[in-house]
């Protein structure tokens, strides 16, 4: 017979059953006691101690967002509030405009804008900013926010350089080449051929930091690879080396298929497409409803570095047959996308847009948005102000909204006031509210507040009022309102974070 | 910069005061894009009584009309549920910026007024009135529970013989089945405490199971003894086999009235039932209440208390051992208090006294002593650096707190701050913190 009474006993007499080993009072007097010992322990419970304290944070010196400005980003991150519905790109814009401000977040919003900025980028030089020396100390204590501290998760690998998961090799890779190139290079090729397939195309990305003349014996080594992948990165980076040996023997076939003379350009697409292209990556293959001969000479040009050409007025002014007038552009299209090349790509894009707008195919646009972002930064908001300008019905077609998308907050005053006119024009002219909208998301966050000492919010006011006018039951205006809305809350926002 | 106001009906409100009407968060925030002038039209206020016509995405515009007194009303056409919507939260904004000027209330806004004052008058009938109930149906009722609390004595006695060893790993079924019988037998309490046992089961903790099961063989051998109890220790094993004492019953019990510090508001969501818990704190007496009110599908919780605010009110606490759960008999209006922290100027808002770790934790043993069914108990620590796992005081006494709250940690910055929360057998749960002069609530 056992007799509990301690609470470890009472446990275990209850665990085996009373059936089995009797107890005292039987399995009724064995509840009573497990409630009494039960709630003994349950109340009795004793604080713990010598517990130690938390490193304290850094004083900040900045000052403070206002209550009211602060209950607004709360509401931004909320992830169960809508913004009008309009979404998470929308909202991420008006959480970077909040902490470009310069004012401190409030504590207990740093948790949530961390991890917004660990996947969003963009709003990282904005919240190193706003995060303040509280940002900082949070960020330190978890491994997930530590890239606000500008350790771009390079901790020194716990295992042999070949055997840790290839996540961490890359970050440590990555890490180890913006240090000391040279090292990385080294790195890399002192296990290069018993990497597996996947992790050579990965590693060898990593090459795009600091890419430089002594990468080109690897990367010539890895134009002969089984891989697709692997030779497709190479290509990539090859097209990039200036002076390199690739870049010479693609500038050969180039200047033999494209013979610039003093009048015009001769064009003598390339005959066929032998082993020696075919390493250095011209797909043998035409796409459907492009001749194989002129699908050649495209590959060709596109990828032959822009150094071979000159200067593109040079060669642009020259009268090219009609025939292969297209495929040219397109080629030396895409080599000025694929290696940056600012001047010629404003020059093509010149010469491209007018194709672009008319003929209306996805393939344009999709060179144009390459093109775009190969533009120097400057001349970005000019050319969309003139895109903007000069036909607002087409100039979706030409992939005008990724261009805007590259002019950063706020536009300047000759793109802002564009906008606003192709606004008008596209809402008067009756175009579907799915073209006005993707020009009307981006305006509602990238306009500046004032414009020409006057609101824009009252200009857009203004607007819709004039446009109800006459259509007051028109569907367009709720477009119109939206953009109202974003504007009134930037406005609002920018108020309270003066105060 | 908020100071303590105390509201007439009629000087326009602070935008802050609108936004405590929120029913939850994103109605608020929602609100604030709707404030533009395009928007709204034939807007009013006379006195307690605003209205206004806004344009949605309908055909026909929306009329919203508060009145706002002791106890607002609202009423908006669009076809959301929550009160108030957000387009009412809207023109109450405006109001509140001086957009709305003193006008007559044109017909629409005077007919619904006239139905608010008929339907408030027949309520207020209506509770005046005693319920009849009649005896038999109690008698019948105190049968059937007894009926099913001494089945429920005789399962647990089964199965402490048959070894509860076993318990761990059957699953949710036998206790859900015997969790149904006692809701059919009219004892909802019992049902509740018989799932919260399935929990210590299926959470594998052989301490906590035998615990519960002690526990619930307590309320057993109470109840068969009610009528041998003391009065408030049999209310209490009333309350938690789940016979339900009458509002009226409560209110006219001698109320408590003191100012009442709102400390924290935890809600439930579940698909039939949503409640809302609002804690709160007597800054004269220390005493913690707690009010109750809940929800059907599709309806919204009432949003009367805003964290952080001091009410001034009398309180009827339900009978029992360890008096919490209480209903507002009357309210004196609000008193806004600076978050935390004694507003700077003349103004003194109460506060409610807080307290160390160990004073928490004897108020939890008192507690528990009143109402050994207890699971959350609420305490007020005065001064606690936040961890990833415990709340710390200055020398090392510390209490672990169920889960990360990064939210608090961040807002405290490793110093200290007085936080709120609800403490129970796993440590506390953190709901409301005060720091930097800002209430947080988590």
């Amino acid at each position: 017979m056992i007799d509990a009474v301690n609470w470890p006993e009472v446990v275990a007499a209850a665990l085996v059953g009373t059936d089995r080993r009797p107890a005292a009072g039987g399995s009724t007097g064995l509840l009573d006691s497990a409630a009494a010992l039960g709630l003994r322990r349950r109340a009795g419970v004793d604080a713990a101690h010598g517990v130690a304290l938390p490193p304290a944070a850094p004083p900040d010196r900045a000052q403070r967002a206002s209550a009211a400005a602060t209950t607004r980003l709360a509401g931004l991150l909320d992830p169960f509030t809508s913004i009008d519905g309009r979404g998470a790109e929308t909202r991420l814009e008006l959480v970077d405009e909040w902490l470009e401000a310069g004012r401190l977040a409030a504590g207990e919003l740093l948790p949530a804008l961390l991890d917004l900025g660990r996947r969003h980028r963009r709003l990282r030089p904005a919240l190193l900013v706003a995060g303040g020396e509280r940002g900082r100390w949070l960020a330190a204590q978890r491994p997930d926010w530590r890239y606000l501290l500008g350790e771009a998760d390079e901790r020194e690998l716990t295992e042999p350089w070949d055997l840790a998961p290839i996540g961490r090799r890359i970050g440590h890779l990555t890490a180890v080449r913006r240090r000391d190139p040279a090292a990385g290079r080294a790195l890399l090729v002192s296990t290069w051929d018993s990497e597996s397939a996947d992790d050579r195309a990965a590693l060898l990305g990593t090459l795009d930091i600091g890419l430089a003349t002594a990468d080109e014996e690897l990367l010539e080594r890895a134009l002969d690879d089984a891989r697709r992948e692997v030779r497709g990165t190479s290509l990539d980076l090859l097209a990039r080396l200036p002076a390199s040996r690739y870049g010479a023997r693609m500038a050969e076939r180039a200047r033999a298929c494209l013979r610039v003379g003093p009048h015009r350009v001769d064009v003598r697409p390339p005959g066929q497409c032998d082993r020696a292209m075919q390493r250095d990556g011209v797909t043998p293959r035409a796409p459907a409803g492009t001749g194989q001969r002129a699908w050649w000479l495209e590959e060709v040009l596109a990828r032959t570095p822009m150094a071979t050409w000159g200067a593109p007025d040079d060669l642009l002014r020259l009268p090219i047959p009609d025939e292969w007038a297209g495929v040219v552009r397109r080629g030396l299209g895409r080599a000025a996308a694929g290696q940056g090349d600012g001047e010629w790509a404003a020059a093509l894009v010149d010469r491209l847009w007018p194709e672009a707008t008319t003929a209306q195919r996805p393939d344009d646009r999709l060179l144009l948005e390459a093109l775009y972002e190969a533009l120097p930064a400057q001349q970005r908001a000019d050319r969309a102000a003139d895109v903007l300008r000069s036909d607002p019905g087409r100039a979706t077609a030409a992939g005008v909204e990724r261009l805007l998308e590259l002019c950063p907050r706020p536009w300047p005053r000759g793109l802002a006031e564009a906008a606003l006119a192709a606004i008008a024009v596209l809402v008067r002219g009756g175009a579907s509210t799915w073209r006005l909208a993707g020009l009307v998301t981006l305006a509602g966050t990238r306009l500046p507040l004032r414009l020409g000492g006057r609101s824009t919010v009252e200009a857009v006011a203004w607007l819709r009022a004039a446009f109800a006018e006459d259509r007051p039951a028109d569907p367009r205006l709720g477009t119109i309102d939206q953009l109202s809305d974003v504007l009134r809350f930037r406005h609002e926002m920018h108020e309270e974070l003066a105060q | 910069m908020s100071d303590i106001e105390i509201v007439p009906g009629v000087q326009p409100w602070s935008a802050e005061r609108v936004l405590a009407l929120a029913p939850d968060p994103a109605a608020g925030r929602a609100a604030q894009l709707l404030i533009g002038d395009s928007r709204w039209s034939d807007s009013g206020a006379e006195n307690a009584l605003v209205w206004g016509r806004s344009r949605g995405s309908a055909s026909a515009p929306y009329q919203s009309i508060a009145e706002l007194g002791e106890q607002p009303a609202f009423h908006c056409s669009c076809p959301s549920r929550k009160v108030p919507c957000k387009h009412v939260l809207a023109l109450l904004l405006r109001w509140s910026a001086g957009k709305v000027g003193q006008r007559e209330p044109p017909g629409w806004v005077h007919d619904w007024s006239m139905r608010q004052a008929v339907r408030s008058a027949r309520r207020e009938a209506s509770e005046g009135r005693p319920r009849e109930v009649n005896p038999k149906t109690v008698a019948r009722r105190a049968d059937r529970v007894a009926a099913g609390m001494a089945e429920l004595d005789r399962w647990l006695a089964d199965q402490v013989a048959a070894g509860v060893a076993g318990l761990t790993t059957v699953g949710y079924e036998p206790f859900d089945t015997l969790a149904a019988r006692l809701v059919d037998a009219q004892a909802r309490g019992a049902a509740g405490l018989v799932r919260r046992l399935a929990g210590a089961a299926v959470g594998g903790d052989p301490e906590r199971l035998v615990t519960e099961l002690g526990l619930l063989r307590l309320l057993a051998a109470g109840y068969a003894r009610l009528d041998e109890l003391p009065a408030p220790l049999a209310a209490t094993v009333a309350s938690r086999v789940g016979i339900p004492v009458g509002r009226d019953e409560v209110l006219a019990t001698p109320p408590v009235a003191d100012a009442w510090a709102v400390l924290g508001i935890r809600d439930e969501i579940d698909d039939q039932l949503s409640s809302r818990r609002v804690w709160l704190r007597g800054c004269a007496t220390g005493r913690m209440a707690l009010v109750l009110s809940f929800a059907g599908p599709g309806q919204t919780l009432a949003a009367d208390f805003a964290v952080g605010t001091v009410v001034e009110a009398d309180l009827c606490f339900y009978p029992g051992a360890t008096p919490l759960r209480a209903l507002v008999a009357g309210r004196a209006g609000t008193t806004l208090a600076g978050p935390g922290v004694r507003a700077s100027g003349a103004s003194d808002a109460p506060e409610p006294p807080a307290d160390s770790i160990t004073g928490a934790l004897d108020s939890w043993a008192a507690a528990l002593a009143g109402d050994p069914w207890l699971d959350r108990w609420p305490v007020l620590l005065a001064a606690v650096h936040p961890t990833t796992t415990h709340l710390v005081e200055a020398d090392g006494t510390a209490l672990p707190v169920r889960g990360e709250y990064w939210p608090l940690i961040a807002a405290a910055g490793g110093g200290a701050c007085r936080v709120m929360g609800e403490y129970g057998p796993a440590g506390i749960k953190p709901l409301t913190a005060w720091a930097e002069g800002r209430v947080v609530s988590l």
